[in-house]
């Protein structure tokens, strides 16, 4: 959700986001692979906490 | 001798592990974290203990769950593998106030050792040759600005408590030099807690050569000849080979016996190695690994020699069971590093393997802890097997290691083999032109076809 522990989340619910933008970051076997929002729009919801493992396919993020 | 140890790490190298210790008639003790309750080197070990959750802070990393574990068992000595608590001075001298045996190097030598400041003017104490630098940290950009001159550019700006690539940038003339030390300063506060740097001079194309060392603590030790692990990504070694194909044999003695005799002097206790660039003829010291490395193998198969037998018996008090006399190298070995990565994009790819088939025949290793239905879970690195292989030349090897590749079966995740298949087959790799900027040149390149990998 953020880029260090002290840094503020890279988004919170009602931000604007550009295709592209960096939203979150998946950590897998130590490497953390940015997420991108694949379109633009209002982040309606945040699906998962800081730190939650996820699953293949699990939605993380509303964007409308 | 001890009768039971304890090995502090997962993986391939807690299984490697556990099999020395086996052959040398010592009862085992595997740790684990919950995500790994099912992972080999549990199933194969005389007992188990969980010691915390998946995170490895909260478990390999977990020090008085390490300790419990040592003592419900009765195990009077801990092997730790590499990375995690390895190079970890505290840990060690922990355990020995906790009389249990830590097997590794004297606690003085590990702390030595990952400094790099004090581990280079020791370098240089020893009569080991060294990249010519500022003589410690840089104060200010005036005398960062003198230094350079004197070596001239490029240079590299380096973190004083750095490794893995992070905090260290180059310099290309004086006027990129404050914005270098500027960054490499914030890396290194960031990832370090500690912001002091220093300069060396930036060597265009050398080659990474490490010299492999033991010694008994008392004042004995030999080498072990090299290991050429050039070949890397992102400062990660991936493909690891000896003898170098840059070294001639009076090069290769000369530097083993300067490094053995700098271990003599230092007392230094169990395996070690001393990791060099080689340009144009000539060593350069960039630091000492005081611990068992991910690519022992390839002096293991050149030498017969079982590295963590030798370690696990240093640790016990016993002398060194070979001289220098009796170390002879024979023939050519590679390996190659398996990752649970993509071969082209290098997307990290935990999961489960449907069906795996290891290489087999002649002169073919493979040191995994992976099966057939094993998951490899998303908590740990991606390194999931070595495949190293022997042939009586570098020529034999290759084309052994060829075959190998090519009955190297692991389906249902991502792995790195295809990336070798291409390098097995590669003119330069085969006529051993290679530096250490090579493979992320070549990659950069478009080397790895996206949809063949």
């Amino acid at each position: 959700m953020r880029a260090s522990p002290d840094a503020a989340p890279f988004v919170e619910i009602g931000a604007q986001v550009n295709a592209g933008d960096k939203v979150l970051l998946v950590e897998a076997m130590k490497t953390f692979n940015e997420i991108l929002a694949p379109r633009a729009g209002t982040v309606t919801g945040i699906l998962v906490e800081d730190g939650q493992p996820v699953e293949y396919g699990q939605p993380l993020l509303v964007i409308e | 001798m001890f009768e039971k140890i304890l090995i502090a790490n997962r993986g391939e190298i807690a299984l490697r592990i556990l099999r020395a210790a086996k052959e040398l008639g010592i009862a085992t003790v595997s740790v684990h974290s919950t995500a790994d309750a099912d992972a080999m080197h549990v199933k194969l070990a005389d007992e188990s203990v969980c010691i915390g959750p998946p995170p490895a802070r909260d478990s390999y990393l977990n020090i008085p769950g390490l300790l419990a574990a040592c003592e419900i068992t009765g195990a009077e000595a801990l092997h730790p593998g590499y990375g995690f608590l390895s190079e970890n001075a505290r840990f060690a001298e922990i355990l020995t106030d906790h009389h249990i045996t830590f097997i590794g190097p004297k606690p003085e030598h590990i702390r030595l050792m990952g400094d790099k400041i004090a581990a280079k003017s020791t370098a240089i104490r020893l009569g080991i040759p060294c990249v010519p630098g500022s003589p410690g940290a840089i104060a200010s950009d005036k005398e960062a600005h003198a230094v350079a001159r004197a070596l001239g550019f490029p240079v590299l700006v380096k973190a004083a408590a750095g490794g893995g690539g992070r905090g260290m940038k180059v310099a290309r003339s004086a006027n990129d030099l404050p914005t270098a030390i500027e960054t490499a300063r914030a890396e290194a506060k960031a990832a370090f807690g500690d912001d002091s740097v220093y300069l060396e001079k930036y060597l265009e194309k050398p080659r990474h050569i490490e010299i492999q060392v033991l010694g008994d603590g008392h004042g004995k030790a030999i080498h072990l000849g090299e290991r050429d692990c050039s070949l890397q990504r992102r400062h990660q070694k991936v493909w690891e080979e000896s003898p170098s194909p840059a070294l001639n044999a009076p090069q290769r003695l000369e530097i083993g016996e300067i490094c053995a005799a700098a271990m003599r002097e230092l007392g230094y206790a169990g395996a070690g190695t001393i990791e060099f660039l080689f340009e144009d003829g000539k060593f350069y010291f960039i630091e000492m690994n005081t611990r068992i490395q991910v690519e022992h193998p390839v002096t293991e198969m050149i030498t017969g020699v079982d590295l963590v037998h030798e370690q696990i018996r240093i640790a016990a008090g016993s002398p060194l069971s070979l001289t220098q006399d009796e170390v002879v190298f024979h023939g050519h070995a590679i390996e190659c590093r398996i990752n649970a990565e993509h071969a082209a994009t290098f997307r990290s790819s935990p999961g489960k393997i449907a069906y795996y088939h290891p290489p087999g025949g002649l002169g073919v290793r493979v040191d995994s802890a992976v099966y057939a239905g094993y998951t490899i879970p998303s908590n740990y690195d991606s390194l999931i097997g070595k495949l190293i292989v022997h042939g009586r030349n570098r020529n034999e090897a290759m084309m052994r290691l060829r075959r190998a590749l090519d009955e190297f079966i692991i389906d249902g995740i991502d792995t790195t083999i295809p990336l070798f298949q291409t390098l097995v087959r590669n003119a330069d790799i085969q006529n051993g032109l290679y530096d250490i900027h090579w493979l992320e040149r070549f990659l950069a390149l478009g080397g790895m076809d996206e949809d063949d990998a």
